[in-house]
């Protein structure tokens, strides 16, 4: 079907084109506590056609993308890209030209099969420690096989194979007829069974601390410490910023060679990885073909460069970009010790946890958090933070230590001062 | 016009059959679920537009449930032969055989088959202009326009619009059911960015429809609806955390009946005893002003549709009567568990999901207040309006939403004050039960999609009229 298609864009009317194609093999498992709700198991591919069209003065290209199904025959594959190729002359944006071939390099990624990461989650899950004040409430194990593959009329033909792993669990803690729950999402390439048992173990802790927790109080603006996932959404403030698409569309005015932190605060340096033991995200080359790779996007507080799709760099003048996958911050000059001083809030468990990147807004609902008082440590639950990551920023404290979520490498411990946190008054 | 049914769904329903007969022969229970969905995707700013095929809810494939030993399998794919269907045969014969080797031992948590009424459908909505009919120059042309036209006010750094038209078309067969339904439903999206000085600020809203690429019409009504707010958004202030006297626009009473409470009445979280609701039923939740429906039948909306994922026809549940709660919804499977009828809300996010009890369209009932009325009776507090996001939580009943701006009331008059962005928090029981006014209005909104936890995106659509309660606000 593929050689097919190729064919059809070849005699086309494009002046360029891509297919992107993955190929999803993938097995599923639905647990109630210890007992199997349903397995599953899906073979499916993505398959997306994209065709640029050039002005007559070459000032302009066009584009236009649609996907195929592995079920079209070729009349549809046909008019599939006749169409494209009709609507990609109405969306004519500056001109650009297509993403030049380069390596190949592929990532060589550790591979085992999806009944082997399978047996191995299974059997781990049997070993989740079980009391009577906590226990697996259910989990969701997704473990997939994925074949991607780009081709272009650049002459891009690069196909690699990647393992992802996602294990949603839900564990509870009881005491007495008072139970709560605890959400965790664990990501990764292969399936990490000891870091995610590890994982398991510390929501049940959570779990019980929680149970004990009192309603968050009214703190005003304290000093809070992010130590876990959700560390890696305020990341995403410096991650986005950096974004060729940001950078276009003016919702970002970092500039390369001017500092993006306050030169008081820790300065951060972002690197995007290409490869990170672990990550769910270790990729070969982005989705329009260009290959992945090591660089710095920010050193030392200062913007060096940007990443983004082929469009939004070309506009911007930024030569061999690609799509970030993987990234590291550091630049935290503290210990963990350091940033644990005074009175301050640690929060643990958020209902969910947002930074926009655009305005800096940070908001999030309290589900676990320990209050630190300078004597004593209190758990509480309920209220929320907020506050902007414009003045965050500009106070930045960080671990020296990093630890690593999903396809992120980033401090263990983030100290932001002046939180709001709004509670429940006395 | 009507959304005529898919042409692909139509040839290869002979080799499903097929499928599903032989299957027969060796389960207790089969269904098959395939779906053809197409779509097309418009945006366009000030400095590029972009057009794509590829939209949340496109799909083209099936998925085969079987039970047998009271456990409930399933195989998704989308290379199909219908014309050598007994190929297909042997792969999910042979792939869920090599899954259950790794199972082997393993309890299972065992559900009787689903039950299986006779039924037969074919449901083609009308429909006005058809996706497949959207012309694209036209249309980029227009929400370039108005781009172009928002984008020279001088605090906008960007306007973009986003038109998007889907056509959907689902199959389901089992032993006694055979169902077609085919439907059109779009959405128009405006996002305004605003600065001043380091500082942005962002508007959104959007308009949908059961009906085509008509409703594309109104992006310039659209964009300066939310041009107006981003602009106001610059002199935002921040608000004092709180609980405060609050009355919620329509959008924001969705957006409650949605995250705060809808998720805590999905009874997929029954089975699991994640829900705290499970332990209310034909208790008091609110005040007596309090009636919310729930079901793809509640309102005609983008969520709305003839039949579920599992074949069970829409419906229209009333889960709040009053103050007390009535029942939650449920899926096939949770249904059979729970010894309740499936209320039609088994979705996927698409075929190659699996199904869970999920909401379509989630709306308070109007009251007979004025919002003039409701205003005039807060002495101190805030109008409420513009939907961000929210985050559910069934197991305890918190409250996270977070909304676009308050409006400052004080002595029952707008003061001119605006504070944003505002998180509201607290207690769900709590919060429907100071519901003390209801405004006789009611809108519902079809834009937005909805996960489960992070993940499992379907559509969805809530409503209400204004409320006035009382919140926590930071």
């Amino acid at each position: 079907m593929i050689g097919t298609l190729k064919q059809i864009l070849q005699e086309s009317s494009a002046d360029r084109w891509r297919v992107s194609c993955e190929y999803i093999k993938g097995w599923e498992f639905y647990l109630i506590a210890d007992r199997l709700d349903q397995n599953r198991i899906r073979n499916v591919h993505h398959i997306e056609v994209t065709v640029f069209m050039n002005s007559e003065d070459g000032t302009k290209t066009g584009s236009a993308s649609a996907p195929v199904s592995v079920s079209d025959n070729e009349p549809a594959l046909r008019r599939t890209v006749s169409d494209l190729a009709a609507r990609a002359a109405f969306a004519m944006n500056p001109y650009y030209d297509g993403v030049r071939p380069s390596g190949p390099d592929i990532l060589h990624t550790e591979y085992e099969t999806l009944e082997k990461r399978s047996r191995d989650i299974l059997d781990t899950l049997k070993t989740v420690p079980v009391s009577g004040d906590a226990s697996l409430n259910s989990c969701e194990v997704f473990t997939d096989e994925v074949t991607r593959r780009i081709i272009t009329s650049e002459g891009i033909d690069m196909e690699e194979t990647v393992p992802a792993t996602m294990i949603e669990t839900v564990v509870n803690a009881r005491e007495g007829d008072h139970e709560i729950e605890v959400y965790r999402m664990y990501r990764s390439g292969l399936a990490e069974t000891a870091a995610y048992r590890e994982q398991v173990e510390e929501a049940m802790k959570t779990g019980r601390d929680r149970l004990h927790a009192v309603k968050t109080p009214a703190l005003g603006k304290i000093p809070v410490l992010f130590t876990n996932e959700h560390a890696a959404v305020l990341c995403s403030y410096f991650t986005d910023r950096m974004d060729a698409a940001y950078i276009y569309r003016k919702m970002s005015t970092w500039k390369k060679g001017s500092p993006v932190c306050d030169a008081q605060c820790d300065r951060v340096t972002l690197e995007s990885l290409r490869y990170l033991p672990g990550s769910p995200a270790n990729r070969s080359f982005d989705g329009e073909g260009s290959p992945v790779r090591d660089a710095v996007l920010i050193r030392d507080g200062i913007a060096e460069r940007y990443w983004g799709g082929h469009m939004y760099s070309t506009y911007i003048g930024e030569e061999d970009s690609f799509i970030l996958s993987n990234y590291r911050i550091t630049g935290g000059t503290y210990t963990e010790a350091q940033l644990r001083t005074g009175k301050y809030l640690e929060v643990r468990e958020f209902s969910d946890f947002h930074c926009d990147p655009a305005t800096g807004d940070i908001f999030g609902e309290i589900r676990l958090a320990y209050l630190h008082d300078g004597e004593d440590v209190i758990p509480v639950t309920g209220g929320s933070v907020s506050g902007s990551m414009l003045e965050f920023a500009r106070t930045l404290k960080m671990s020296r230590n990093v630890t690593r979520y999903g396809s992120c490498e980033i401090p263990a411990v983030i100290r932001l001062e002046g939180v709001t946190v709004a509670g429940f008054a006395e | 016009m009507k959304a005529s049914f898919s042409e692909y769904l139509a040839s290869v329903k002979g080799g499903l059959q097929y499928l599903l007969d032989r299957l027969l022969e060796e389960y207790d229970y089969v269904s098959i679920l395939s779906t053809d969905a197409h779509g097309i995707r418009i945006t366009a700013s000030e400095r590029v537009c972009s057009v794509s095929s590829d939209t949340l809810t496109s799909e083209r494939g099936t998925v085969i449930r079987v039970f047998r030993d009271h456990l409930c399998s399933e195989y998704a794919f989308d290379a199909f032969d219908p014309a050598h269907p007994e190929e297909m045969l042997d792969e999910i014969r042979n792939a869920l055989a090599a899954q259950m080797s790794v199972l082997a031992g393993m309890a299972v948590y065992e559900t009787g088959v689903p039950d299986d009424e006779p039924d037969t459908m074919l449901f083609e909505a009308e429909c006005g202009i058809m996706p497949e009919d959207a012309d694209t120059g036209r249309i980029i042309a227009d929400l370039k326009e108005q781009a172009v036209r928002i984008s020279q006010q001088e605090e906008v750094i960007e306007c973009r619009l986003q038109a998007e038209s889907n056509h959907i078309s689902k199959l389901f067969l089992s032993r006694n059911r055979d169902l077609s339904q085919s439907y059109v439903y779009s959405e128009l999206k405006c996002l305004v960015v605003t600065a001043k000085g380091e500082q942005n600020r962002m508007a959104y809203a959007g308009r949908s429809s059961r009906g085509g690429c008509e409703l594309f019409a109104e992006c310039g009504d659209l964009a300066d609806e939310v041009a107006a707010a981003a602009v106001e958004l610059l002199s935002a202030e921040r608000i004092e955390p709180g609980e405060y006297t609050i009355i919620t626009s329509p959008e924001v009473s969705g957006l409650i009946a949605h995250e705060a409470f809808g998720h805590g009445v999905e009874m997929d979280m029954f089975v699991k005893k994640r829900a705290l609701g499970a332990d209310y039923i034909n208790c008091r939740v609110g005040s007596d002003l309090v009636t919310m429906h729930e079901g793809a039948l509640a309102a005609m909306s983008p969520a709305s549709y003839a039949f579920d994922d599992e074949g069970t026809p829409a419906q229209d549940v009333i889960e709040i009567e009053n103050g007390i709660l009535r029942t939650g919804i449920a899926d096939a499977l949770s249904a059979k568990r729970l010894g309740v009828r499936p209320t039609g809300n088994g979705k996927r996010q698409n075929f190659e999901h699996k199904v869970y009890t999920r909401m379509t369209n989630t709306v308070f009932d109007p009251g007979k207040d004025t919002l003039e009325d409701m205003v005039a009776s807060v002495d101190y507090g805030f109008y409420l309006e513009g939907m961000e996001s929210g985050m559910e939580d069934p197991k305890h009943w918190g409250i996270q939403c977070i909304v676009r701006s308050a409006r400052e009331i004080r002595d029952g008059k707008f003061t001119g004050r605006l504070f944003a962005p505002v998180i509201l928090t607290g207690y769900v029981p709590d919060l429907l039960g100071n519901i003390s006014m209801v405004s006789a209005d009611q809108q519902v909104f079809g834009t937005g999609f909805c996960g489960k936890g992070y993940k499992e995106w379907v559509k969805v659509a809530d409503g209400g009229p204004c409320l006035k309660t009382v919140g926590r606000l930071g």
